[in-house]
């Protein structure tokens, strides 16, 4: 088994246009769960020169105006009104009205009767995935790709430079010695810029990345970048075009860098734009949880867990984990305690993570967050299913 | 609207190459050509000389130079000769579309000055002096008209008048009543009548000439009367422009009657007038003008008075003229007159064109075609039986008379006739109800209409205010008609919430609306104001009694930074009673406490929480909120200590019209997608759109298209976006013609309503432009194709209906005249080729024309519409009106009656042997076989089995029933009997007559069935 390896993570920032659409997907969900919790809803997000698609299919209470909610977050990002200007550009929505079926009645104390009643409506197979890399217990390449993204934006916003555009990748190699991270083999930086004419010189760029977004996110870390890694800026040159009117985006393109960075398995699926009633967003969220827990626990020092999900059934037709060897016990038994603790039913997901609940507790602004600041890992902001408040239990 | 700087680029200075696809031709467009002879025969003499020069047009109307020549092999270019020659005559480069045309221009050759052409006089009043006023400084043009700044005085005016005559544009005398009259006769089957005549004469036959010449003047008196009133009902159609206009005469504004404006006249434009004559302006301020009726040019142009023109400057594009005809867009001005009547450009336009010619639709240029192709057809086919007959061995003459009346009564010519009356009668039918129809291809075009695009404010809308939702903290109001509803139960206010009645108090006093009588809905105020006055009445408040019980001692308007409106008001115990409404979330920031069911309690976060909330949901169903507060305090100002009593949210819309969610269902029904446009967000267009119903029955997802700025937009993206979209929102109505144009060019033919200045483009560019009649502006009213005169949409489903029904009825008339001649000549087909005597001799074939072809044919034109018309999806626009489809019933229906005739022809020859028996036999089955299948034309879909979906056609019944009678009496009355060699008929001959007649009709019907259920299979297979 080769044990030796660098593995490569990539993350965007708030501006690319897929993660705008992600963004985008789930502040219309955060609308309507703001009016009306038990609402259903799915939003897909399109955007391309000028033009934003949205379609939405919702049961809800709420009335809401999509499109005003889609150019307040492009607005929000900050484009030149050059590359995209959110007044101006067409919003082309297409809505579909449902009623609310028993799934989406109000159930924040219902029994266990009535959790058996709710059946997911999608088929998938979802997975969680939780590793001692980090303190927040996710794989290291990903959590760095995610910081840098995030340091780009801040600096963007906060350090009076304003020539980068909201549109920047970036993309983290770390080398592995016998499964374990030992040092960062290299960094690599594409930085949208705004205005083209006003572009400073290469030296320059490279002074604030390093000083502005590489050294703040590797202040603390365990792992610094050495003499030998290798830090890549602009390798084509500055994107003199970038955003909407350079490419074109949509919502659930960015599914690895919203969850581990490829380094565990993740569903297919987007996560962004559906409501608590979707299955393929919350079991992804549950086993996040679980996993979790279980390497917070001290049972193993990875953990993957999968949750196989089939029409008609209130919870998962197959739950399977596995710790890769690194389990203190054996994986059957962490599975009954998994099992035993943990109630994988769609309606108990929804009902214990209080997903639908979450967008009004934090002032109508919940869901939106996710795409930009990580939907598993983030530290700062409480996320339900980072909670490791089943660990003791586990570890029983 | 383009700014002065782009049209400062848009010079003279280059020959653009409008088509130069075919090789050895180029049409160039030359700028200063526009209405400049001189220089076309300057043109067209010069380049004619060059070798290489087949043939040179110059119009100087489009301004168009069209240059056919010897091609080069090597190039499709045009020979540099002649790009040579044209560049040095004009002095400009020429250029193609793809080419920039920022190159420097090159120096202009000079030019001697146009001089006036001098008219010739064909009246009795003096030319007026003709200038080219766009050159002059405005005070140049007052002196040269002998005009002043204060406009003429009365007496001025009044000798002008007498001097130049009347504003009027020449009157063209259509065709006169003799000319038309005698245009009857010049036709090819009167020729060949006449022919016959003389041939009978010839042979000694006076009773058939009489016969013939009756014939004809028959004939030509029917065509007469109906061609008359059809021509006066279709020129009748765009002769909508207004009857006064706006001038400034002796200093004073008077509106004076459009034919009284002289020369030297001050107009006053403003939006929406109509421009009376050619006119120089004086001043104008953002002024914007329509010119499309004289320059075809679909946007607005700007003017400007301190504009200055080159001689040679295009009509287009003299900033500092209006003329006539054109209709301001924007903005306002003062103009002189410098041209009236005739001599102003759209009457010289009219003279050049010569006149009023009445216009021709795509359709019936189709008829025309046919009806040429169909008259050889049959030509051919008489000069076959001509043939046949003459080698059988028959007598030239007698062969000849025949084949002519065969020709005569075979060929089709009333095909076109057909064709402008029924699109007459159409049009005068849908004036009895209400619709206006202003050009005649708007008639065939309403029936193929499919898409309609529909302004929501105005047209949906009653485009005025109503209360519809009071939301407390306790309750939910809804009002629906005036009444008051909690939970769906009609509820009595005030007993249902004591805070109510604090409100409608707060609604009376904080409002600047007067309710000038008593308890009377006539509100003089906004209508927001006024929705909230009528909810305070409807409520059972007397204002009057309010107001005057608590008069206003302070009154804070809203303002710029003060979202939200304060009245002050003293109450009988000497405190201060404050009135507060506005912004909800503004007024909520000012209160304190709040109102539960008239308890003051504390005004608690969760309860901030929920009436924010709740503002959210009303805010985004469509309506406009205001939140209501008041407070009683101890001095005027106190409530800025004290804090506001919150009481509760009041939620106003424009209300839908009645009706309008069963109009868009009758629209899909009919298979019409519907579009509405409006200017509002996109929550509120959904909320309206939902209640319409826009989705259609089925609920298809409701797409919306939020766009401020559509021009951005490049336009093949959006035609590809409009295909399923039903809603526009936020858009401005200058970009209504993007949109319809978006969706003809996804291949729809749309029709748009709209009744602004602004809509004006869209409403020409659409297929249908329809105005509702009051409302419309001139503007819009002068470039619809159909105004609804009595302002209600729902007519619209009459409009389709009767458009559809035209066409409709147009096609049954062909299927008539084309199956029934069909079958005469099939019979006479067969006559000359078994020999012997004729079936039907020339005089029986010349009756069967003048009592079958015509007025059955004329009262299939009136058929009332088929109850099914508007469950049917449009006609393909594209469809022949007679399909390849349609020929082969023809030819299978034509067989089935010859069949019939020819059967009983045998059955009687059986039985009488050849003579006159068994061709009256023949000819009565035929003749009474054609009347029956008038009633198998009235309808593809249904037939006689099931006649209760068939509306009645008295006109058809009468005529079937007079023609019959002229039929009995043909075999009874004995002149009319020997006329037309008729035997009398015995019982058995009737009985074979009505066989012959009747199974033919009955076995068409059948068919007819038959298809209709295997079609209907297949349509169901195909899901």
């Amino acid at each position: 088994m080769i044990t030796d390896f660098v593995f490569t993570s990539q993350s965007v920032t708030e501006g690319h246009p897929d993660r705008l659409c992600d963004t985008v997907s789930d502040a219309i969900v955060d609308a309507f769960l703001r009016q009306d919790p038990t609402s259903r809803i799915t939003a897909e997000c399109a955007l391309s020169k000028n033009v934003i698609f949205l379609a939405t299919r919702f049961a809800s209470e709420a009335i809401v105006d999509i499109p005003e909610i889609a150019r307040a977050i492009i607005k929000g990002v900050g484009y030149r009104p050059k590359n995209f200007n959110a007044a101006e550009c067409t919003v082309v929505t297409s809505q579909i009205e449902q009623s609310k079926t028993p799934r989406e009645i109000n159930f924040s104390n219902v029994d266990d009767e009535e959790i058996d009643r709710i059946t997911v409506s999608h088929q998938t197979t979802v997975f969680g995935y939780a590793c001692r890399h980090t303190p927040e217990l996710m794989p290291l390449p990903i959590t760095l790709a995610n910081q840098l993204a995030r340091q780009l934006s801040k600096t963007r916003r906060q350090s009076g430079i304003d020539y980068f555009s909201p549109d920047c990748t970036s993309q983290v190699g770390v080398e592995f010695v016998n499964d374990t991270p030992s040092r960062i083999d290299s960094i690599t930086l594409i930085v949208g810029c705004n205005d083209p004419d006003s572009l400073p010189a290469f030296a320059q760029i490279e002074e604030d990345l390093r000083h502005n977004v590489i050294n703040p996110v590797f202040r603390h870390a365990s792992i610094k970048p050495d003499n030998l890694t290798r830090i890549t800026i602009n390798p084509n040159g500055p994107y003199v075009r970038s955003g909407p009117s350079a490419h074109s985006g949509m919502t659930g393109r960015k599914t690895d860098s919203d969850t581990y960075g490829s380094f565990a398995r993740h569903c297919g699926s987007a996560l962004s734009g559906k409501g608590p009633s979707r299955i393929d967003r919350v079991g992804a969220y549950a086993a996040r949880y679980a996993a979790k827990n279980i390497v917070a626990a001290g049972l193993a020092e990875q953990c993957e867990v999968q949750l196989s999900y089939s029409i008609g059934f209130p919870g998962p037709v197959s739950v399977y984990l596995t710790t890769k060897g690194t389990g203190i016990i054996e994986d059957h038994e962490i599975r009954r305690r998994l099992l035993r603790h943990f109630d994988f039913r769609l309606g108990a997901i929804v009902r214990d993570l209080k997903l639908r609940e979450l967008t009004q507790e934090n002032d109508g602004i919940f869901y939106q967050k996710l795409p930009v600041n990580g939907h598993f890992g983030a530290n700062g902001s409480p996320l339900p299913w980072e909670k490791t408040d089943k660990a003791e239990l586990l570890a029983e | 609207m383009t700014d002065s700087v782009t049209q400062d680029k848009k010079p003279q200075d280059y020959l653009l190459i409008v088509n130069d696809r075919v090789p050895g031709r180029t049409r160039i467009k030359v700028p200063s050509l526009y209405r400049n002879d001189r220089l076309r025969a300057d043109l067209e003499s010069r380049l004619t000389v060059l070798d290489e020069i087949r043939l040179v047009r110059a119009n100087t109307l489009t301004g168009n130079l069209l240059v056919e020549y010897i091609a080069p092999r090597d190039s499709r270019e045009m020979p540099a000769s002649i790009a040579q020659l044209l560049e040095a005559q004009l002095g400009c480069s020429i250029i193609r579309h793809t080419e920039s045309i920022d190159r420097p221009p090159k120096k202009v050759i000079e030019r001697k000055p146009k001089k006036a052409r001098r008219r010739p006089e064909v009246t009795g009043y003096q030319a007026q002096p003709q200038q080219l006023w766009h050159m002059l400084s405005g005070t140049q043009v007052i002196n040269f008209v002998q005009g002043s700044e204060e406009g003429l005085t009365q007496e001025a005016a009044a000798k002008k008048l007498a001097k130049y005559g009347l504003n009027l544009l020449s009157e063209h005398a259509g065709r006169s009543s003799l000319q038309m009259f005698l245009g009857q006769f010049v036709s090819a089957p009167v020729a060949m009548l006449g022919v016959a005549a003389v041939v009978s004469l010839a042979t000694g036959g006076v009773a058939d000439t009489a016969v013939i010449v009756t014939v004809v003047v028959i004939n030509s008196v029917i065509g007469f009367v109906t061609e008359k009133s059809a021509e006066k009902t279709i020129n009748a159609l765009g002769q909508l422009t207004p009857e006064t206009a706006i001038v400034i005469r002796g200093g004073k504004k008077q509106e004076i009657s459009m034919p009284e404006i002289a020369f030297g006249d001050l107009l006053v434009l403003a939006p929406g007038s109509y421009v009376a004559a050619d006119a120089r302006l004086l001043d104008s301020h953002r002024l914007t003008i329509d010119e499309s009726p004289l320059t075809g040019e679909s946007l607005p142009v700007s003017k400007n008075h301190q504009y200055l023109g080159e001689e040679d400057t295009a009509l287009g594009d003299r900033q500092n003229m209006v003329y006539m005809g054109t209709t301001v867009t924007g903005g306002n001005g003062r103009a002189i007159a410098v041209a009236t009547g005739r001599h102003t450009e759209i009457g010289k336009i009219q003279d050049l064109v010569g006149g009023t010619k009445t216009p021709v639709t795509p359709m019936q240029m189709q008829i025309d075609d046919m009806g040429m192709q169909l008259a050889l057809l049959s030509s051919g086919i008489c000069v076959l039986v001509f043939v046949v007959g003459l080698l059988r061995g028959r007598p030239l003459l007698e062969m000849l008379m025949s084949s002519i009346s065969l020709a005569v009564a075979a060929v089709p010519e009333g095909l076109p006739t057909v064709a402008t009356t029924t699109l007459a009668l159409g049009i005068e039918e849908m004036k009895r109800r209400k619709v206006l129809i202003r050009q005649l291809p708007a008639v065939e075009n309403l029936g193929s209409v499919q898409v309609i695009c529909l302004d929501k404010t105005g047209t949906l809308t009653l485009n005025q205010m109503s209360v519809v939702a009071l939301q407390t903290l306790q309750t939910g109001i809804k009002v629906k008609e005036g009444g008051f509803y909690h939970r769906e139960a009609k509820v009595d206010l005030y007993r249902t919430d004591e805070t109510l009645r604090r409100m409608m108090e707060v609604l009376v006093l904080c409002n600047e609306s007067m309710p000038t009588e008593m308890g009377a809905c006539f509100l003089q105020g906004s209508p927001t104001e006024n929705a909230l006055l009528q909810i305070a009445i409807n409520a059972g408040e007397d204002v009057h009694f309010l107001r005057a019980h608590r008069p206003a001692v302070k009154v804070d308007y809203r303002a710029e930074d003060r979202p939200y409106m304060v009245t002050v008001h003293t109450l009988e115990d000497g405190q201060f009673f404050t009135a507060v409404k506005g912004s909800p979330s503004e007024v909520l920031a000012l209160c304190r406490r709040c109102s539960i069911d008239g308890r003051l309690e504390e005004l608690s976060e969760d309860r901030r929480k929920a009436i924010l909330t709740w503002n959210e949901r009303l805010g985004a169903d469509a309506l406009r909120v205001l939140g209501v507060a008041y407070c009683i305090t101890g001095e005027i100002t106190g409530y800025k200590q004290q804090g506001l009593i919150w009481l509760g949210l009041v939620g106003m819309e424009d209300v839908i019209r009645p009706g309008m969610a069963e109009l868009m269902a009758q629209f899909h029904d009919a298979g019409i997608e519907t579009v509405m446009i409006t200017g509002d967000q996109s929550s509120t267009a959904l909320s309206v759109g939902k209640r319409l119903g826009l989705n259609g029955a089925e609920g298809k997802p409701l797409e919306i298209i939020d766009s401020g700025h559509l021009d951005k937009l490049d336009p093949s993206v959006l035609a590809g976006l409009v295909g399923r979209t039903t809603i526009f929102s936020r858009v401005s109505p200058a970009h209504k013609l993007l949109i319809v144009q978006a969706l003809q060019r996804s291949g729809k033919v749309v029709a748009m309503t709209g009744d602004g200045i602004n809509d004006s483009p869209a409403l020409k560019a659409a297929n249908i432009g329809v105005t509702l009649g009051e409302k419309g502006t001139d503007a819009a009213r002068s470039v619809a194709d159909v105004i609804l005169e009595d302002d209600d949409l729902k007519t619209m489903v009459t409009a389709i209906r009767e458009g559809r029904a035209i066409y409709d009825n147009i096609r049954k008339s062909l299927h008539f005249l084309l199956s029934t001649n069909l079958s005469e000549i099939e019979v006479m087909l067969v006559s000359a080729a078994l020999g012997g005597p004729e079936i039907l001799n020339p005089m029986q074939l010349l009756w069967i024309n003048l009592i079958t072809d015509i007025f059955p044919a004329l009262a299939l034109a009136m058929d009332p519409p088929e109850v099914d018309v508007l469950k049917r999806p449009p006609r393909d626009p594209n469809a022949a009106i007679v399909s390849r489809s349609d020929y082969a019933k023809l030819i299978r229906e034509s067989g089935i009656i010859s069949a019939g005739t020819l059967g009983v022809y045998g059955y009687s020859l059986l039985r009488y042997g050849p003579g006159p028996n068994a061709s009256t036999n023949a000819f009565m089955s035929l003749t009474i076989a054609q009347f029956l299948h008038a009633y198998r034309s009235r309808s593809e879909h249904t037939s006689i089995f099931n006649l209760e979906n068939r509306p009645v056609n008295r006109y058809l019944d009468t005529a079937v029933g007079l023609s019959a009678l002229m039929q009995v009496l043909a075999v009874t009355l004995p002149p009319l009997r020997r006329l037309l060699r008729l035997s009398p008929l015995g019982v058995f001959d009737m009985i074979a007559i009505l066989a012959g007649a009747g199974l033919p009709f009955i076995a068409n019907e059948a068919i007819k069935g038959i298809n209709k259920n295997t079609f209907n299979q297949d349509n169901e297979n195909d899901h």
